[in-house]
């Protein structure tokens, strides 16, 4: 365990390494930042849906939540980096507290999609009608649909004057991007992350065996939001600027799709799935002929017809049968097959 | 003599809408018991077993597990007093290996080392070293009742119960079961809710047949299968 864990340590460095490398030789690191960026979030999503098996419509919620909790910090502050963990600690204590709410009240499903999503929904209406004078918290000004520009943005530590922008944002970023990923693989192989799990394959036998599932769940969907605000509070200091949009629907849908491509079920899947998606969107809208939502509708329904796992999975099972060692079936998306395989039981 | 009754039904009552699945049901379970439930489909046996693992919350009445009235308890908390359950559908986790199964089951009330240690005695026990790593989804019924029953155990409770825990198993499946469950029995005490009566037979004590939402009879097994009134009731008989 401990020797396959250093391993897959040294592994992802080198990997990271390579990509920190070599994408900057095709990409600009401006695009980079923001993929790294959406991949954050897709980790975010990826994590508590695939493993936790909580389906969340609004992880944007909780990205937006990040980039403001930053912005508004970063104007009361003064100093970047006291805002930079805030925008950790209040979308995960949010996610926390609604969390709770939706896993203690034992709403499930199709209830709890709705549920989040009605929650995203209700920030964006909110921040959009903040644009009068009486909506203030401390020294920001929440600005409405304008948003908030004019903040304080990430810069060293020990040299205020020196801002983290451009190259070293996308570094910064990047290296955020592994760690977090590190750390959720190893969440997964602790105890926690193994009784996580068997929750997503059966909840009542988790209960069954003691465990209290809700309070499980709203672990995880509380490490999910604080994932997403990471990310979110990134996003701040890349755009200069928080503005509702944040919060959209749009955003949301796009999380789901990054998922859904890149393979639920895994981590790298969701990180994979973010960045083509980011990076078709990128291309698509430097041309006017044709509207980048269809082509990438197109893409999320092809994804789905002719990869239901999604792209890692297809790509890891085509390595596997090159004579790669089996994978750990915990890795397993929680689609398809076994599915079926519960209806089956249930008859 | 009263300590050592370690369950307890008061009046327990379960309706659905119009339907009375249990009319006021009392029944006393002694420490180290091995009780056998029986009964016609719809009898209530199912909804009783259901109140007593924190699946179903009883319309009135109360239920009492070693003093404690459990009555509206999740399951988890039910589970937490010691107690364990196999649902009468096998509840594992599929998607993970038998050994992983077990492992979750054993790790929370022990540290790793320890559940690891538990986990293995389990699979020695069962028989079950040569499906240890293999997804439970891949295994036959039978199989996957004998992954649940070690679950159960992996959680070293002083009361077991089992809904139906003979239901799609091969002979020498069923003679495994028989030998385990009298081996639970010697610390443990059980609840069985049964169909099968070849199976009742050879492993009960005291019977309690549930009719129409309501205890009929509640004696040993041999005067509650030569009695007339179980076997019409049972057969559907001469109504």
């Amino acid at each position: 365990m401990i020797v396959s864990g250093a391993k897959e340590i040294i592994t992802t460095v080198i990997v990271g390494l390579v990509l920190a490398y070599g994408l900057p030789l095709g990409i600009d690191t401006f695009t980079l930042t923001v993929l790294s960026i959406y991949a954050l979030l897709g980790l975010s999503l990826g994590f508590i849906w695939g493993f936790g098996g909580i389906l969340c419509f609004g992880q944007a919620a909780f990205f937006g939540l990040g980039a403001y909790a930053y912005a508004i910090s970063a104007i009361n502050f003064g100093t970047p980096w006291i805002p930079f963990f805030l925008a950790i600690i209040i979308p995960a204590i949010i996610a926390a507290i609604f969390g709770g709410m939706l896993f203690f009240g034992r709403l499930n499903d199709v209830y709890l999609a709705v549920l989040t999503l009605v929650f995203t929904l209700i920030l964006y209406k909110f921040m959009n009608v903040t644009a009068g004078e009486e909506y203030v918290i401390g020294k920001a000004r929440l600005g409405g649909y304008n948003g908030i520009p004019g903040f304080e943005t990430l810069s060293l530590p020990w040299d205020p004057s020196e801002y983290i922008y451009g190259d070293s944002l996308f570094y910064f970023s990047f290296t955020l991007l592994l760690v977090v990923y590190l750390g959720l693989r190893w969440l997964l192989r602790s105890p926690f992350g193994r009784v996580m799990i068997g929750v997503r394959e059966n909840e009542l036998r988790a209960e069954l065996m003691g465990y209290d599932v809700r309070l499980v769940k709203t672990a995880v969907f509380a490490i999910g939001g604080g994932v997403a605000g990471l990310s979110g509070s990134l996003y701040a200091n890349w755009a200069e600027i928080v503005t509702p949009n944040l919060f959209s629907l749009g955003q949301s849908a796009e999380v789901i799709i990054w998922v859904i491509v890149g393979g639920a079920g895994t981590l790298f899947g969701p990180i994979l799935g973010a960045a083509i998606m980011g990076y078709l969107k990128f291309l698509l809208g430097q041309q006017s002929l044709i509207d980048n939502t269809l082509v990438l509708g197109a893409v999320l329904v092809l994804a789905v017809l002719l990869l239901p796992r999604g792209i890692f999975p297809v790509i890891v099972d085509a390595f596997k049968r090159r004579g790669w060692k089996r994978r750990a079936p915990a890795n397993r998306p929680p689609r398809g097959r076994r599915r079926r395989r519960e209806r089956r039981d249930e008859q | 003599m009263n300590n050592s009754i370690v369950v307890e039904a008061r009046d327990l009552t379960v309706r659905f809408d119009g339907v009375v699945a249990l009319d006021a049901v009392n029944l006393k379970l002694q420490k180290n018991e091995l009780r056998c439930l029986i009964g016609p489909n719809g009898a209530g046996k199912s909804t009783f077993f259901k109140c007593l693992a924190g699946m179903q919350i009883p319309t009135s009445g109360e239920m009492i597990v070693k003093g404690e009235p459990t009555t509206g308890f999740d399951p988890y908390r039910i589970a937490r007093l010691g107690i364990g359950i196999k649902t009468q559908v096998p509840s594992v986790m599929n998607g993970l290996s038998v050994k992983e199964n077990i492992w979750l089951a054993a790790r929370r009330t022990n540290p790793t080392k320890r559940a690891n240690k538990i986990v293995s005695d389990i699979l020695d026990r069962l028989n079950l070293g040569d499906l240890a790593s293999l997804e439970v989804s891949t295994l036959a019924h039978g199989q996957r009742q004998i992954v649940e029953l070690g679950i159960v155990l992996a959680g070293d409770p002083w009361l077991v119960l089992l809904d139906e825990p003979a239901a799609g198993l091969t002979g020498d499946e069923v003679e495994r079961m028989i030998s385990v469950i009298k081996e639970i029995n010697d610390y443990a005490t059980l609840i069985v809710v049964e169909h099968d009566m070849h199976f009742i037979r050879r492993i009960a004590k005291m019977v309690t047949v549930f009719h129409r939402g309501r205890v009929l009879i509640e004696e040993d097994v041999d005067t509650v299968l030569s009695d007339p009134v179980v076997r019409d009731v049972y057969l559907g008989k001469r109504q």
